[in-house]
Order: C-alpha cells, then sequence, then structure tokens
C-alpha cells in the first residue's frame, strides 16, 4: 500500500458518520530498530478532514508563527481537520476505501497535538 | 488490501551511514509535509530524485502501520497524482527496459528501504547510489542508445 492510496480512505465514525478524507499521516520513529541504525517509523494517527489549502501553504500544525493574520485563519480552517489514532481503527473497507473506527473513539480525543 | 514490502525488522542489513552511531529515534514526522516532494541526496551527495511517494505495511497480527519504503522514479508520481493506470504501465515499461541491477540481491530500483534514509530535513539523505536508482534511467537510456551513437559524441565507438 501506498500513502497516496491511503489519503483516497475516508474515515467514518462507529455511528456511520463521515469524518472526511485522510489528508495526513502522523509518524513517529519509535518502532523496531531496524538494521541496528535507526527505528522504525511508526504511523500513529491519520489526520482526517479538511485543512487542505493551509496545508499547501505551509499554515499547518502550528509551524508558521507570522504574519499572525494568516495563521489565525489557517488554524481556524484546521480546526476542523481531527487526528484519528491508528489503534482506534476497527475495520479497513479496501473496495469502498473507507475506515470505519472502533465504538468508543472520543471526539475530543482527536487533536492535532501528537 | 495488498501491502507491499516487507515488514520493518525483516528488511534486509545494509551498511547505512550511521552505522556505529547510537540508533535514530524519537522523530515525529507529517509524511505528506515532511517526507513527500523532498529532495533525495545519494551517499555521495548526488541529487538522486524526490521523494514521489511511500510505501506502508501493515502488521495484520497487531494493526500496526510503517512507513517501509520511499519510493521515486518513473510512474510513480503519476500514480499519486491519480494516473494509476499510467503510472503502474511507466513503472512496468521502465522496468522492463532498464532491468539491470548492480546490486547482486534483488533490489527495486524505484523502492529505497527507510532504513536506508539518514538525515531527513529539506533534503532526504539516503544510503544508496544514483546508479543503482531508477530516477535518471531515461536519461541514461538516451545516452546509450542516442547521444552515444552521434558521431562527435566522444563515445568509444565512434574513436
Amino acid at each position: 500500500m501506498r500513502i497516496s492510496d491511503l489519503l483516497e480512505y475516508t474515515v467514518h465514525a462507529a455511528d456511520g458518520t463521515r469524518l472526511g478524507k485522510v489528508s495526513d499521516a502522523r509518524v513517529i520513529q519509535d518502532g523496531p530498530v531496524l538494521a541496528g541504525t535507526q527505528a522504525a517509523f511508526r504511523i500513529d494517527a491519520l489526520v482526517v478532514g479538511r485543512g487542505g489549502l493551509a496545508e499547501r501553504l505551509g499554515y499547518i500544525r502550528g509551524r508558521v508563527e507570522g504574519p499572525w493574520i494568516l495563521c489565525a485563519f489557517f488554524s481556524r480552517l484546521e480546526r476542523r481537520a481531527q487526528v484519528v489514532a491508528v489503534t482506534d481503527i476497527a475495520r479497513w473497507d479496501d473496495e469502498a476505501h473507507e475506515i470505519h473506527l472502533t465504538a468508543d473513539v472520543d471526539r475530543a480525543r482527536r487533536t492535532l497535538e501528537p | 488490501m495488498g501491502f507491499g514490502g516487507a515488514a520493518p525488522g525483516k528488511e534486509r542489513s545494509m551498511s547505512a551511514s550511521g552505522a556505529g552511531n547510537p540508533a535514530r529515534t524519537g522523530r515525529v514526522l507529517h509524511a505528506t509535509l515532511d517526507l513527500l516532494d523532498r529532495q533525495l541526496r545519494d551517499r555521495n551527495g548526488k541529487l538522486c530524485g524526490n521523494v514521489d511517494d511511500l510505501e506502508i505495511t501493515r502488521d495484520d497480527e497487531t494493526g500496526q502501520m510503517f512507513v517501509s519504503a520511499i519510493l521515486c522514479g518513473p510512474g510513480i508520481l503519476a500514480y499519486r497524482m491519480g494516473r494509476r493506470r499510467l503510472g503502474r504501465w511507466l513503472e512496468d515499461a521502465n522496468r522492463r527496459v532498464h532491468d539491470t541491477p548492480r546490486h547482486h540481491e534483488p533490489f527495486e530500483r524505484t523502492r529505497i528501504p527507510i532504513v536506508f534514509a539518514g538525515e531527513i530535513g529539506p533534503m532526504i539523505e539516503v544510503a544508496v547510489d544514483v546508479d543503482d536508482l531508477a530516477t535518471h534511467d531515461m536519461e541514461r537510456w538516451t545516452l546509450t542508445h542516442i547521444i552515444d551513437h552521434i558521431p562527435g559524441s566522444g563515445s568509444r565507438a565512434h574513436q
């Protein structure tokens, strides 16, 4: 599977609510050590939903500090994006390109903070 | 779902840059922001393409997913841009025309195992040679099959 395939998937909550398309994947280098040189890059979470324009312009994940008006605008836009932990995925529907989450995923948990 | 590639930990061993140093760990990245489209630089400092796509491997038992390889070369970007059929065709055609890896062991020339990646910044250093990658295959083919046959090109055939 490629990351471009993953970006085709839409994420659905357990009650069937469509949360949005996968727009990014948060990767943490804390997997098993490979060849004694570095830890594997584990996909920890998927970023789901809007924020596309902010992403393209780089005003994302709190990385750009100014100009403040753009930061404020794009931060607000990005607030619509949610983060879904990979451990919260219940089922992959590869035919329909859908990811279904487990029932106990709390919406408040889905923030962009690692 | 067809998850390609070997699972992390099952990658073949290699003499990566950084051997002898403590294992790299702890970096937090966003795949599309920090990895895709980044410039690749080989072990000799030569530019060797861009990150066109990333290969993901899922462990079916644990449900964990890992980035297992960097993909670059003919057809990969077309695939990512939604031209799936064209991308696959280009990859396949390139593999048939340029299937001459210098490695003794099997090595997908459009696939750089993630363990070969060193520094990740605006540029990503990879512990491979540019000649082992498919990035410049078209230029190489043109040089060998067209340019070298033009009188005055300086190739041995005309000396």
